[in-house]
């Protein structure tokens, strides 16, 4: 069969429409697969996991719990955001919400926060803070 | 299926009559003895601090997770390397429409192919595990978080060798396919690094790179997305260098 321009052209487009589908598929499982994902500890004594005793207490907090971290060094966001998913596991209404301390001077005079930062955990309407130290030890 | 093993066995015999699968074993193994050694002198340093500690990271944390994490940036470098030649250097030397009118199916070429070079990077993935064993003469392991870092090793490596092996279907010139696997990997490596100053902003872009996944699973922690990440990620280069092919033989 003699192949003609027009051929070659079908051939193309055939081609780019089987790749995108093709794509779009794969970008679908990849959604589900982050959207319903199990998980499980290999470590010894399941160092990654709550304790029990931490899992129970954690259940029978009422409401919605907003941990607000004004940090601004990326490895020490990328270590809180770590810790928070163990609690996340066991209390789907937690969340975590990183602020950059330099865009909200206003708000950081206002909660009287020093320029290393704070982690304020909310629930409901009672709010405690643990301040940074400028100098850890 | 016996066609896959035939092409992989004749893959892999080419990649050890060549000095280059000896010498980058070779290399590989004494750059991560060095980097092993001075973690191991470092942990034998901070031992005495540790001990005061109550919960504090063992030899696992502190040797296995960071030798496993160089093993893969060093092998970023390396991949690139053993994948370029694969389909492209057939196509250089003329001898791919031979290979593609031959009787075995392009799907049976790929995974052939695939298959030779990810037997290679498992012998070297075992030959790393050899080094946090000997510790085990004079310590304890964690053999959970162990086997959790030869997986997630596994895992990424395989996930190196597909994109390599789809490049290299689509470049002309081995060394293009070699420049532009080492670029794309490295992209997907450092893809959430800007992830850290807009959190939760980029969902997308965090999803896509690949240390974040290799870290999670590094950790112990074996989550299913982790997992189907990496197993999608070699699908789908395989997948798009099978329809390279299937393509290239149409067009022609």
């Amino acid at each position: 069969m003699k192949i003609s321009q027009r051929i070659h052209h079908r051939i193309w487009l055939k081609n780019l429409l089987s790749t995108v589908a093709l794509l779009i598929v794969i970008g679908l499982l990849a959604w589900l697969s982050a959207r319903y994902s199990a998980q499980s500890d290999w470590t010894a004594n399941a160092r990654n996991t709550l304790s029990e005793a931490s899992q129970k207490l954690l259940v029978t907090m009422p409401g919605e719990i907003v941990i607000t971290a004004y940090l601004d060094q990326p490895a020490l966001k990328k270590q809180l955001t770590d810790l928070v998913r163990r609690y996340q596991t066991g209390k789907s209404d937690l969340r975590l919400v990183i602020e950059d301390p330099d865009a909200h001077p206003g708000q950081l005079r206002k909660l009287d926060i020093g320029a290393a930062g704070a982690i304020l955990v909310a629930i409901g309407d009672a709010v405690k803070g643990c301040p940074r130290s400028a100098n850890p030890p | 299926m016996r066609l896959i093993f035939t092409i992989a066995a004749r893959e892999l015999k080419t990649l050890f009559l060549s000095p280059l699968a000896w010498s980058i074993l070779g290399l590989l193994q004494f750059i991560l003895a060095y980097l092993f050694l001075t973690q191991v002198d470092a942990y034998a340093m901070l031992q005495p601090r540790l001990a005061a500690l109550e919960t504090a990271p063992g030899i696992t944390d502190l040797v296995v997770t960071p030798l496993y994490g160089s093993a893969a940036i060093v092998l970023l470098l390396i991949i690139p390397l053993l994948t370029m030649r694969l389909i492209s250097e057939e196509r250089r030397s003329k001898t791919l429409p031979l290979l593609i009118s031959a009787p075995v199916s392009n799907h049976e070429i790929i995974l052939g192919k695939y298959l030779g070079v990810v037997t290679l990077l498992l012998i070297m993935v075992l030959m790393i595990s050899v080094m946090p064993l000997s510790l085990l003469a004079g310590g304890e392991l964690d053999f959970g978080k162990l086997f959790a870092n030869i997986l997630a090793l596994t895992l990424v490596l395989a996930s190196f060798a597909a994109i390599g092996l789809y490049l290299s279907c689509v470049a002309s010139h081995p060394t293009i396919a070699a420049i532009g696997s080492f670029s794309a990997l490295l992209l997907l490596w450092i893809l959430d690094w800007t992830s850290g100053l807009h959190p939760g902003y980029n969902a997308i872009l965090e999803y896509l790179s690949m240390l974040s996944h290799f870290q999670n699973l590094q950790s112990g922690l074996i989550a299913s997305r982790d997992l189907c990440y990496f197993l999608l990620f070699s699908a789908t280069f395989l997948l798009l260098s099978i329809h390279r092919l299937d393509y290239e033989r149409l067009q022609k």
